[in-house]
C-alpha cells in the first residue's frame, strides 16, 4: 500500500460499510426524513407554469462531474430528474441550462430517462437541455436574460453555486410576475427556488 | 447482456480500478488507472467539442426563424468565429489575441465582477437587522471582521484585528471543517450508490 | 425614518461609488501590515537556497486579475529575485495561460533569467483536477515539452524532476485547484505549499491552514499588499486599500443607520400599540 493512506483507507471502508448497510436497511425500514419546503413546492410551481403556458427553468449546479463538487452537481441532476418527471406529467415546457460542458449529455440523459420512465418519450425535446457558456459571469448573464425575457414562470436552481447565483436571483427584482420567493440555501449545495 | 448492465459494469469496472491505483501502487493499475485518467480528458475535450456545436445550432436556429431579439445570436455567432479564427492564424499567444483578450475580455469579466460589490452591499444593508440574537450576533461579528480586515480598524484599535483573527481560526475553520467533512462523506455515499447501481440517472434507458 | 429603512438601492450604489472612487482620486495612504500567513509566505520564498526546484501554479480566471495580478506580481517577482531557483510553471485555466505567459517573459527579462535553464513554463495543462494528478504522477507525460514546443526530455533542468517529490515548494495563484494540489501533490509527497486565493474563496480553505497543509496563504487584496509591504512597495494593492477599506466603512455606516432606524421604527410601532 502506499505510505501515509492506511488512515484514509480504513476511513472510506468504514464510510463505505456503514452507507452499504443503511442502503440494504431502507428496504425493510421507512426512515423518517423531514420535508424540505423546497422540494414540495416544486410540483406547486410546475403546477403553476403548466397555467401560465410558460416554462419551467432548472439549473443543476455551475461545477462539473470530475471535481470535488461532483457529488453535489449528482444531487442536482437527481432533482433534475424528479422535476422532469413533474414537468413531463403535467405537460409543461422545461429548459436547463448548463454551464459545464461535461454536465450537458448527462442531463440531457436524465431528461430523456425522466420523460421515458412515465411514457412521454414523444414529449422530450434535446433543445430543451442547452450549454450556454463556460465563463462564470456570461453563464449567469445570460441566465438573466433569459429570465427577463419574461417567458420563465419558475426558476429552480440546485447544485453547486457560487458569486452568480446572487447576480441571477437579483433578476428576480427586475422580472414581472408573482412576486413570491422561497429561498433556502445550505452548504454545500445550495438550492434556490423562486417564482418569477 | 443487458445494455444498461453493461454501463453499470463498465462504471464499476473504472472506479474500482482508479481506487485501488489510488491506494496501492500495484503497477498493472496505475498504467490502466493513467491511461483512464487521459481518456478523460479527451472525453472532455469531445464534451466540448458537442456542446460548442450544440450551442451553435441553438444560435443558427434564433436566427433562421427570426426569434426575438436573433441579432444577438448574429453578434455571438460573428464574434465566436473571429475571435476562434484570430487564436487560429496567430495562435493564442500572439499579439492580436492578447489584444481580445487584454482589451476585451479582461475589462469585460471585471466589470461584471465588480458589480457584485453593489449587490454584496444592499444585500449587506438589508440582511445584517437587529431581528433576532442569531442575527445581532451575526451583525456584530460581521461589523468587527469587516473593522479588523481593513486599515481603517487597525487605526482605531488593533483589538478589532485580533478579535477578527480569533474568529476567523476558531470558529469559521470549525464550520468550514463540518462542511468540507460532510462533503466529503457525502461524496463517498455517492461514490457507494453508484458502484452499487443504485444512482442509474446518467446511464441511458434507466428510469426510476 | 420610514426612508431610511429601506433607502433606494440606487442610493446605495451611487454611495459605493463614490466611496471607491474619491480615494482613487485623492489617496488616503492608509498603512498596510502583513499578516501572519502572508508573512509565512515571504518567509517560505525567503528561504528558498539555490538549486532548490519551484512549481509555480496559475489558475485564475480574467475577472479576478485586480486581486490576483497584485498578488502575483509581488510573489513571482520576489521568486525571481532569488538567485538559482529553479522554477517549472503551469496554468491550469485557458485564461490563467495568459497571465502566466506575461509573467515569465517579463520577470524572466528583468531578473535575467533563461528558459530552459532556470525556468520551464509547461503553458495550459487541460484537466482541471486531472491535470494536476498528472502532473503530480509523471510531468513528463502531463506535459511532454514546454509552451515554446521543446521536448522536456532535451531540457536540462528537467532532467532530474519528474514529480512531485522533486519539488521544494508549489505556489499556487486561484482557488479553483487547490483542493486538488492538496490532494495530490502537498498530501502525498509532503511538499510546502502556499497559495494566493481570491478573498471570496479564502475562508474555504483555512481548515487547510490551520492543519498545516498550506503553510501560508494570500487573502484577495489585503494579502497582496501586506506581501507588497513585506518586499517594501507600494504596489496596486496598496493603493486599492484606501478604497477598500473606505466602502468597507461605508457599509458599516449603512448597516448602523439601518439598524438604528429599524430599532426606532420597532419601538414606535410597539408604543402605538401599547397606546391603542
Amino acid at each position: 500500500m502506499k505510505p501515509g493512506l492506511a488512515v484514509d483507507l480504513f476511513v472510506l471502508v468504514a464510510v463505505s460499510f456503514i452507507t452499504i448497510y443503511f442502503i440494504a436497511k431502507s428496504h425493510d425500514k421507512k426512515y423518517y426524513l423531514r420535508n424540505i419546503a423546497g422540494l414540495e413546492a416544486i410540483e406547486e410551481a410546475v403546477g403553476r407554469a403548466t397555467e401560465m403556458d410558460k416554462i419551467v427553468h432548472f439549473i443543476p449546479g455551475i461545477t462539473g462531474l470530475n471535481n470535488s463538487r461532483s457529488a453535489v452537481t449528482f444531487s442536482g441532476l437527481e432533482v433534475l430528474n424528479y422535476v422532469s418527471r413533474t414537468v413531463a406529467n403535467y405537460g409543461a415546457k422545461l429548459l436547463v441550462t448548463i454551464r459545464n460542458v461535461m454536465v450537458l449529455p448527462v442531463a440531457q440523459e436524465v431528461v430523456r430517462n425522466a420523460y421515458s420512465s412515465i411514457g412521454k418519450i414523444n414529449s422530450f425535446d434535446y433543445n430543451s437541455v442547452q450549454f450556454l457558456t463556460d465563463n462564470q459571469f456570461a453563464y449567469a448573464t445570460a441566465v438573466r436574460s433569459i429570465l427577463q425575457e419574461g417567458q420563465v414562470a419558475a426558476n429552480i436552481m440546485v447544485g453547486s453555486f457560487f458569486a452568480e447565483s446572487l447576480m441571477i436571483t437579483e433578476s428576480r427584482t427586475s422580472c414581472r410576475g408573482d412576486s413570491d420567493r422561497w429561498n433556502y440555501q445550505r452548504n454545500p449545495a445550495s438550492f434556490f427556488y423562486y417564482y418569477l | 447482456m443487458n445494455r444498461n448492465n453493461l454501463f453499470l459494469g463498465i462504471t464499476v469496472i473504472i472506479t474500482l480500478t482508479t481506487l485501488v491505483a489510488g491506494f496501492f501502487d500495484l503497477s498493472i493499475f496505475n498504467t490502466i488507472s493513467a491511461n483512464l485518467v487521459n481518456w478523460s480528458v479527451v472525453i472532455g475535450l469531445v464534451a466540448l467539442a458537442t456542446a460548442i456545436i450544440s450551442l451553435m445550432r441553438m444560435h443558427v436556429k434564433r436566427i433562421m426563424t427570426r426569434r426575438r431579439e436573433w441579432f444577438y445570436s448574429l453578434y455571438f455567432i460573428v464574434v465566436f468565429t473571429a475571435v476562434c479564427s484570430i487564436g487560429l492564424i496567430y495562435s493564442s499567444r500572439g499579439q492580436p489575441f492578447m489584444y481580445v483578450v487584454n482589451n476585451i475580455l479582461v475589462p469585460l469579466s471585471t466589470t461584471i465582477y465588480s458589480l457584485l460589490g453593489l449587490w454584496m452591499a444592499t444585500a449587506a444593508y438589508r440582511a445584517f437587522r437587529v431581528r433576532s440574537i442569531d442575527s445581532t450576533i451575526l451583525l456584530v461579528t460581521g461589523i468587527i471582521v469587516l473593522l479588523g480586515s481593513t486599515s481603517f480598524g487597525a487605526a482605531i484599535s488593533p483589538v478589532f484585528a485580533r478579535i477578527t483573527i480569533f474568529i476567523r481560526l476558531i470558529p469559521t475553520t470549525a464550520a468550514s471543517r463540518g462542511i468540507l467533512i460532510s462533503g466529503g462523506l457525502g461524496a463517498i455515499a455517492l461514490g457507494i450508490r453508484i458502484l452499487l447501481g443504485v444512482e442509474r440517472g446518467h446511464i441511458p434507458g434507466q428510469s426510476k | 425614518m420610514k426612508y431610511l429603512i429601506n433607502i433606494d438601492h440606487r442610493i446605495i450604489y451611487i454611495l459605493v461609488i463614490i466611496s471607491i472612487t474619491l480615494p482613487l482620486i485623492a489617496p488616503l495612504n492608509l498603512p498596510v501590515d502583513a499578516s501572519e500567513e502572508v508573512t509565512k509566505i515571504y518567509q517560505k520564498i525567503d528561504s528558498l537556497m539555490p538549486g532548490d526546484t519551484v512549481l509555480l501554479l496559475i489558475s485564475y480566471a480574467a475577472q479576478n486579475e485586480v486581486e490576483m495580478k497584485s498578488q502575483s506580481d509581488s510573489v513571482i517577482s520576489h521568486l525571481f529575485s532569488k538567485e538559482g531557483i529553479k522554477i517549472v510553471s503551469a496554468a491550469l485555466v485557458e485564461s490563467g495561460n495568459i497571465y502566466l505567459n506575461q509573467y515569465m517573459s517579463s520577470y524572466a527579462s528583468e531578473y535575467q533569467k533563461e528558459a530552459g535553464r532556470d525556468f520551464v513554463n509547461l503553458g495550459f495543462v487541460y484537466g482541471g483536477e486531472v491535470a494536476v494528478a498528472n502532473l503530480a504522477n509523471d510531468i513528463h507525460q502531463a506535459a511532454p515539452a514546454d509552451s515554446d514546443g521543446n521536448l522536456l526530455a532535451d531540457l536540462e533542468m528537467m532532467k532530474n524532476i519528474k514529480d512531485g517529490s522533486d519539488f521544494d515548494l508549489v505556489i499556487n495563484f486561484g482557488a479553483t485547484q487547490l483542493w486538488s494540489i492538496v490532494r495530490y501533490i502537498t498530501d502525498v509527497y509532503n511538499v510546502d505549499l502556499v497559495s494566493g486565493i481570491e478573498a471570496v474563496f479564502a475562508i474555504r480553505f483555512l481548515p487547510y491552514y490551520v492543519s498545516g497543509q498550506l503553510d501560508g496563504y494570500l487573502n484577495g487584496l489585503v494579502g497582496a499588499a501586506g506581501y507588497e509591504s513585506l518586499i517594501g512597495i507600494r504596489g496596486p494593492a496598496s493603493k486599492h486599500m484606501d478604497p477598500l477599506s473606505s466602502s468597507s466603512m461605508l457599509i458599516i455606516v449603512l448597516i448602523i443607520v439601518g439598524n438604528i432606524s429599524y430599532l426606532v421604527e420597532k419601538r414606535q410601532k410597539f408604543s402605538d400599540r401599547s397606546a391603542r
